[in-house]
């Protein structure tokens, strides 16, 4: 078992409903078709769950966002997907396409058959029996919200790419969620054997007011390559809290962005595990929040956590957050060099804009560091549009409202244009701009 | 000529003892009994011939002490404090204060000077004026009628709470409410002694201010408080070194410092805390949990806090400014140096209220041996700061390769005209540097002593110049044995 | 005055030898240029003989004025008066240049048992050094090399020689990242310090240095030996012919 992260805080357990809700919803469920191994995994992580309860902000981890809008015990339900809730084609972008909706997966909107490669694409559902050794490895358990997943999870993606296989090719995966107080608990599971490498995209949209748990676990073995990608355009209703724990190998890369720019409460949190030397991570993104459905503010909360393990590895971190309206963001990095990995270079970036009198946003950068031959690094801004530089624009002639647009969109473009993937940087560009003109530029 | 030239003679002449601080002077004492409760906090309050609205005061405190937990969110770890098996109270016998040096027991004079402090004013660095505490009592302060024709009130605090109550009174635990930590509370609780300066308006005082604190007796906790007033338009700036013996168990100090400026005043207040810092083995040394804190109350206030905490095994310390008045100033410049299996969690609060309120954070942590050397800040603007801005710039250095640097800045904005910027960097000591020192001839504990000293130079440059120069002094020497 | 004898050296942590067998010996007051490709071996040797870290001797020795130079710390060396001008000085932030100026040469003095200087006797020794080798002394102010030019560098290095008086001054790639006015005023720095009891060994992977540095005597360096010595015509020579022809051997 790897632990990847400090245990919570104890102690902070909240009197509501909520407990019990989700118990009953747990054992409302048949759970006859489960092996043992699973079963007792459910009940465990159903323990860790109700031991503390949706974090409190007491809690360090989650001292800057507050959960209480999941303590009513209102997300229990898993409903049916809404009829009215439309699921378009495929991404112009995506070779092949898995499609969950509200929870389930969807062979009609899927299409796996264009990868090309020795990979295996399966539903989790379908591999559960045989995942014994796979499952639940790289994750901490003892995080309530990792332990509510293990004990209401049914389904997510599987993937499992061959040694030496060069994937062409993106796979899309669509997790579409639908309805009103739904909770949907996706679990992923994604394997990379030696020096293979894929490219995966992992897309949230919706309708309504539902909450996602999602988990993944993505183990990255020696000399392989993953470009993992995420586009979080949840409906403005919706809360969806995920966590990846990411194991990176000797020689490895893992190579994450994540452009969020939905859900009421939302929060991508990762935890990288580096365990070979001569590996490296990139972990960049962008988040753009504004007012949410309800008229208070979007929160959008990036929390990651690299683990130096070894000697010889280097990461990177870049995020840029626009705030808007009322929105909140939340920016929590922590880098940690253990004894002896000497040799590291980690190095992280987080600015956020202010574009509103109403926004605000927490930044909590964090270097922890036992070994001496390290260069570290992390910078944090915050701060409204460059002054001079706007009056440099307007100087040219350009007016005001252009001039404030073209600079956050280059502030943004900066750290979109990272992406190694040229389709999907493009995409992700013009979604950013689809934001910038529905929200900043009004 | 400027510090840095005099640091080489200073680091020549370094001898090799490690801790020169560390003799005990042997004087006879009068103390509290030992452990706390409500009778310790009267015992002392007797003592010390207070009034009984003082009393009340230490009573809440100290009944909402019994209530609180002690912190555990930095990152140092230690062995629990007894505080039954702690002095609260410890007193050079003295059948009447000494009303000038004359009447000072001979031995204390002789400690001060052991420590380098010649308590005779004519010796005294010129320009300075020393209140000394020893233990628990203030033992004389210095210039005291030089001060007073310029209308500034330098003295004990005990002798400002039965002279000035209503300073005291009006002021006291304004900036620091006896119930805003632990450590807090027990020093509202069990305060003995400290230094007490006001400022009339309009007055730039004279001359540095100094306290000199020195930790005696055995199992004995040191409780100081001292309160700043700069009332409009006045500039003070105050000094403060601490020492303490070698001893095999650990002591406690639990300081409060409360700071308020009113408009147009600024105070520079400066600190070199070399309490002991217990052996190599880190057996000993002391327990530094300290609340320091300035209100920036009037517009166009500033404060500066300069600190180099090379002492203590533990130190658990945030000057920090709430700026509130509009225009106010807080800036943070600090050396944290741990070697050995020293401990230190250090750092600074900004909180932006006012308008157009500006704060530097200037923070330097070098580490070596077993150390473990956390900076903790927090960067805060309300939603009324508009324009507010604040620059940190937090390096950390290692030296060898058990030792750790950690980084936990908070930075939380609520204004979106407040600009922030916050940069980090952590480091080994340049194998490059040390090579090139060598190479002309430097031998390599000193080359470390030099480069560390350039590293800490914006720090060591705020520093008034008598601080400076025993400044690099100490840099040098708590490195010592760190190399080769 | 330096007498290196079958020099083996090798980089420690990849242990790959880089010197195999160099041989070399300066009289006092000579001057001699050791020329080669990049990749001989040349700054090694710089680094070798002034005691480096990440240097492993393998065999053979140094003499250096009748000591073994290879069993001192730098430090001894730069006391025994050993001094490497570097190609690439580094920077040492808010250490000031006349105070790491003065640490040195006290140290040195204090290793040689010799009066150590104050403030203002440094002071006047600085100036009339600036003076001589017509250098400003305002970079002594300044944090040693940070912000400097290339050619602010080198002339600091000059400067540096000029006040701690070496017995042995090694001149690594000094002409690296100057153009020809800057590299001009640091050769007249250099040879203002000519003397019949200093020595100096001149490395250089262009002729163009020589021209203003005359040396004695000019050696081939390929593949981490001495291949080739000769006067200095030799230089000209290599100039018009390249490295080739050693590289091969």
């Amino acid at each position: 078992m790897v632990m990847l992260n400090t245990k919570p805080l104890k102690g902070t357990v909240q009197v509501s409903s909520v407990i019990p809700a989700y118990q009953s919803l747990f054992n409302g469920k048949d759970h006859s078709n489960d092996p043992a191994w699973l079963r007792d995994v459910r009940v465990a992580g159903l323990a860790s769950f109700a031991n503390e309860g949706f974090p409190s902000i007491r809690n360090e981890r989650w001292k800057y966002t507050n959960l209480s809008p999941l303590n009513a015990g209102e997300f229990v339900g898993i409903e049916p997907a809404n009829d009215a809730f439309k699921i378009g084609a495929k991404s112009a972008w995506a070779q092949a396409r898995m499609v969950f909706v509200n929870g389930a997966y969807r062979e009609d909107l899927s299409d796996i058959a264009e990868l090309k490669g020795q990979v295996k694409v399966v539903r989790l559902h379908h591999s559960l029996s045989t995942m014994k050794d796979d499952f639940g490895q790289l994750l901490d358990q003892d995080l309530p919200l990792v332990g509510l997943n293990s004990a209401l999870m049914q389904d997510g993606y599987r993937v499992v790419v061959a040694d030496k296989a060069k994937i062409e090719g993106v796979l899309e995966v669509v997790f579409a969620n639908s309805g009103h107080k739904n909770a949907v608990f996706p679990r992923n599971s994604l394997k990379l054997g030696k020096g293979s490498e894929l490219t995966l995209v992992e897309h949230f949209i919706g309708q309504g007011s539902y909450f996602t748990n999602s988990v993944g676990e993505i183990d990255i073995l020696e000399g392989a390559k993953l470009h993992h990608y995420r586009l979080q355009d949840d409906d403005i209703s919706a809360i969806n809290l995920s966590h990846s724990f990411v194991r990176v190998g000797a020689e490895a890369l893992y190579d994450n962005f994540a452009l969020s720019t939905g859900a009421k409460l939302a929060r991508n949190e990762i935890s990288c595990h580096i365990d070979g030397e001569g590996a490296h991570l990139n972990l960049l993104g962008a988040y753009l929040v504004s007012d949410a459905a309800d008229g208070k503010g979007q929160t959008c909360d990036t929390t990651t956590f690299i683990d130096h393990a070894v000697a010889n590895t280097t990461s990177r971190e870049v995020y840029k957050g626009v705030l808007d309206g009322r929105g909140y963001g939340v920016f929590q990095g922590k880098i940690l060099v253990r004894e002896d990995a000497q040799k590291i270079e980690g190095n992280q970036l987080s600015r956020a804009l202010m574009l509103s009198d109403k926004a605000e946003i927490n930044t909590k950068p964090e270097l922890e560091i036992y070994a001496d031959d390290v260069i570290c690094s992390h910078g944090a801004t915050v701060g409204d549009l460059d002054e001079e530089g706007l009056f440099y624009l307007r100087s040219r002639g350009i007016p005001k409202a252009r001039a404030r647009a073209l600079l956050v969109k280059s502030f943004v473009g900066e750290v979109l244009d990272e992406i190694e993937n040229e389709a999907i940087r493009e995409a992700f560009t013009e979604h950013t701009a689809n934001w910038l003109s529905a929200n900043a530029e009004g | 000529m400027a510090a840095t030239v005099d640091t080489v003679e200073r680091v020549e002449s370094i001898t090799a003892d490690k801790y020169k601080y560390g003799f005990v002077t042997d004087i006879e004492m009068e103390s509290a009994p030992i452990g706390l409760s409500e009778d310790t906090v009267r015992f002392i309050s007797a003592k010390k011939e207070e009034p009984s609205w003082m009393l009340e005061w230490r009573l809440k405190a100290y009944r909402h002490w019994l209530t609180m937990k002690e912190p555990n969110w930095a990152k140092i770890g230690y062995d629990p404090i007894d505080y039954q098996d702690t002095y609260f109270f410890a007193a050079p016998k003295q059948k009447v204060a000494p009303k000038s040096l004359d009447e000072v027991d001979p031995e204390l004079l002789r400690t001060y000077e052991k420590l380098g402090i010649p308590l005779k004013e004519q010796e005294v660095l010129a320009g300075v004026a020393v209140d000394y505490v020893f233990d628990s009592v203030s033992v004389a302060t210095t210039f005291r009628a030089k001060l007073e024709e310029a209308g500034v009130l330098f003295m004990p605090i005990s002798e400002a709470i039965i002279n000035h109550p209503d300073l005291v009174k009006k002021y006291m635990g304004t900036v620091v409410p006896t119930s805003d930590n632990y450590f807090a509370a027990l020093n509202s609780a069990v305060f003995t002694d400290g230094s007490f300066v006001y400022v009339p308006k309009g007055v730039h005082c004279p001359m540095e201010l100094s306290t000199y604190f020195r930790i005696n007796a055995q199992n004995t906790g040191q409780f100081e408080r001292t309160l700043i007033i700069a009332d409009d338009d006045t500039y003070v700036s105050y000094l403060e070194g601490c020492t303490a013996p070698m001893r095999d168990e650990n002591q406690l100090h639990a300081a409060v410092v409360e700071l308020v400026a009113h408009e147009n005043a600024e105070i520079k207040y400066s600190t070199v805390q070399n309490w002991y810092p217990g052996d190599e083995e880190g057996k000993g040394g002391i327990y530094n949990f300290v609340t320091k804190r300035a209100k920036c109350a009037g517009a166009n206030s500033k404060v500066s806090w300069t600190q180099v905490e090379t002492g203590s095994a533990v130190t658990w310390k945030y000057p920090s400014c709430i700026l509130q008045g509009d225009n106010s100033q807080g800036e943070f410049y600090s050396i944290a140096i741990t070697n050995n299996m020293q401990q230190a969690d250090t750092g600074t609060k900004m909180v932006h209220i006012g308008k157009n309120t500006r704060s530097r954070i200037i923070s330097k942590g070098i580490s070596a041996g077993k150390a473990q050397n956390t900076y903790r800040g927090l960067v805060k603007a309300l939603p009324r700061a508009s324009n507010a801005r604040n620059f940190t710039q937090c390096d950390s250095l290692l030296i060898g390769d058990r030792c750790g640097a950690h980084t936990v800045p908070y930075i939380e904005s609520s204004n979106s005209s407040a600009r922030i910027e916050h940069e980090a960097t952590t480091s080994k000591v340049s194998e490059d540097q040390l090579f090139y020192c060598r190479q002309r001839g430097i031998p390599e504990e000193e080359a470390l002593a030099l480069i560390v000293n350039g590293f800490c130079k914006e720090v060591l440059q705020e520093l008034p110049m008598e601080f400076a120069v025993e400044a690099q002094k100490l840099v040098a020497i708590s490195l010592e044995g760190s190399v080769g | 005055m330096l007498k290196i004898s079958n020099l083996h050296a090798a980089i420690e942590s990849e242990n790959k030898p880089i010197l195999k067998g160099v041989n070399l010996e300066i009289g006092a007051g000579e001057i001699h240029a050791i020329m080669g490709p990049n990749g001989s071996g040349k700054s090694t040797l710089s680094y070798v003989l002034s005691g480096r870290d990440g240097y492993e001797v393998t065999d053979g020795s140094v003499d250096f004025s009748g000591e073994d130079l290879m069993e001192m710390e730098p430090e001894e060396r730069a006391a025994a008066g050993l001094f490497l001008a570097f190609q690439y000085p580094v920077e040492i932030p808010g250490v000031q240049t006349m105070t790491f100026l003065r640490t040195a040469l006290n140290e040195i003095r204090k290793a040689r048992s010799e009066k150590e200087i104050d403030a203002v006797g440094f002071l006047k020794l600085v100036r009339e050094k600036c003076k001589s080798l017509n250098i400003s002394d305002e970079m002594m102010k300044r944090a040693v090399n940070v912000g400097f030019s290339g050619g602010e560098k080198k002339r600091n290095e000059t400067l540096q020689m000029a006040v701690l008086e070496p017995k042995l001054a090694v001149l690594d790639e000094t002409d690296s990242g100057l153009d020809i006015d800057a590299l001009r005023v640091v050769a007249d720095g250099v040879n203002a310090l000519r003397s019949p009891n200093r020595s100096m060994l001149v490395i250089t992977h262009y002729q163009r240095l020589l021209d203003y540095i005359v040396p004695d005597k000019v050696h081939v360096m390929a593949n981490g030996r001495i291949v080739k010595s000769g006067g200095k015509e030799l230089a000209l020579e290599l100039e018009e012919h390249g490295y080739a022809q050693y590289e091969a051997a």
